[in-house]
């Protein structure tokens, strides 16, 4: 780890955070409202790559785990990554990796449907692979069940990953991040 | 700096995070091994006393174990409706319990005491090539930015606003990452400059 990858991955977390504090955004016809906390997934990957993006996610949950209130509604402490919807927290640190793997693979032609497929497979993919077996497991249903109950989520997580894109791809115009040291 | 944990101190404050964290280990997976519904009862009960044993605020308690408990709920009454009380009964028990146990622990332990338990459990890792020295660094440093991140963040809205953008995800987190990462690049050329080795 160079000083670089840990202040990238430092500062990447407290974003995460601060993401926190962004109203809830309704969007016509979505049950759920879709709290812009989970864009700091897509977006570490999206912009920092694979490494360091997968890094902050760890800062983040670390600082959640270690009794900060930076989860939606103040909440944090070690008992999020107990209960039942513990893997979905954990699914950030593979969403953040596999987004930036993605997004460095398409990096000389990135455009909008690559940084999607990047997000979509990493920031929303990864995140229910790990969710959905863990809340099968711990709440004792079948692995339908817990992936239709999650299904709620989905439509919200797809306008986060179409936002997310257009910002890693007008990132990478103004600040491009990746194959610099 | 703001923190989950109660300033008061108890007498589960002064037990060291690292005992607690084991605590909290043993007992989940204690509670997943035993289906006995005494057993079962008698786990929870014992979360239950420990933060009254402590005079933890029962506020403070509800307040930070609220969403887990509203989903126990959903996942009890679920497993009741198809016919299976006795599995309702099991998964409610375990959850709460290691909720319950989770909670105490969260309320009862500083922050820069769970940093330094984090450090110790990483000290392992020099065997793989990690410094535990720079994992306490980057937690330390994520700490001091999230004030200063939370700052950037109101005052980037109150900017779009008087724009007229306050609807736009992206006009806000657009010059939040720019300015994110050119914090980043400031702090990185610092902390070089003071001649910190990082490899």
């Amino acid at each position: 780890m160079t000083v670089k990858d840990m202040v990238y991955a430092a500062l990447f977390a407290a974003l995460t955070a601060a993401l926190g504090l962004l109203p809830m955004i309704a969007v016509p016809g979505l049950p759920v409202p879709i709290h812009a906390q989970s864009l700091g997934v897509m977006l570490a990957g999206g912009v920092l790559g694979a490494k360091r993006g997968g890094l902050a996610m760890v800062v983040f949950l670390a600082l959640v785990a270690a009794g900060l209130p930076l989860l939606s509604g103040g909440r944090g402490g070690i008992g999020i990554f107990l209960g039942p919807t513990g893997g979905f927290a954990l699914g950030y640190i593979p969403g953040a990796f596999v987004t930036g793997w993605f997004v460095e693979k398409f990096w000389s032609r990135l455009n909008i449907v690559a940084a999607l497929v990047a997000c979509v497979i990493g920031g929303i993919g990864m995140v229910y692979l790990l969710g959905i077996p863990w809340l099968a497991a711990v709440a004792k249903i079948s692995f339908m069940k817990a992936a239709t109950g999650s299904l709620a989520f989905v439509p919200g997580d797809l306008v986060k990953a179409v936002l997310a894109s257009l910002v890693a791809v007008s990132m990478k115009k103004s600040y491009p991040m990746i194959g610099r040291r | 700096m703001f923190e989950i944990s109660l300033d008061r101190v108890t007498w589960l404050h002064r037990v060291p995070a690292g005992v607690k964290l084991a605590v909290l280990a043993l007992a989940g997976a204690a509670v997943f091994l035993v289906a006995d519904h005494r057993v079962l009862g008698g786990f929870v009960a014992v979360a239950l006393l420990l933060p009254l044993s402590a005079r933890l605020p029962v506020r403070a308690v509800a307040r930070q174990s609220l969403p887990a408990a509203i989903l126990i709920a959903l996942l009890a009454g679920f497993h009741v409706l198809t016919s299976e009380p006795d599995t309702a009964i099991e998964v409610s028990a375990r959850l709460a319990t290691v909720i319950l146990l989770a909670v105490t622990l969260t309320l009862t332990t500083r922050v820069s005491a769970m940093v330094e338990a984090i450090e110790t459990a990483a000290r392992p890792l020099r065997l793989v090539g990690v410094d535990p020295a720079k994992v306490g660094l980057t937690l330390s440093l994520a700490i001091r930015f999230i004030p200063v991140l939370f700052a950037l963040v109101s005052e980037i809205r109150e900017a779009q606003k008087a724009r007229g953008l306050e609807g736009s995800v992206v006009a806000v987190v657009m010059p939040l990452l720019v300015r994110t990462l050119k914090m980043a690049d400031d702090l990185a050329d610092a902390i070089a400059a003071r001649g910190y080795d990082a490899e």
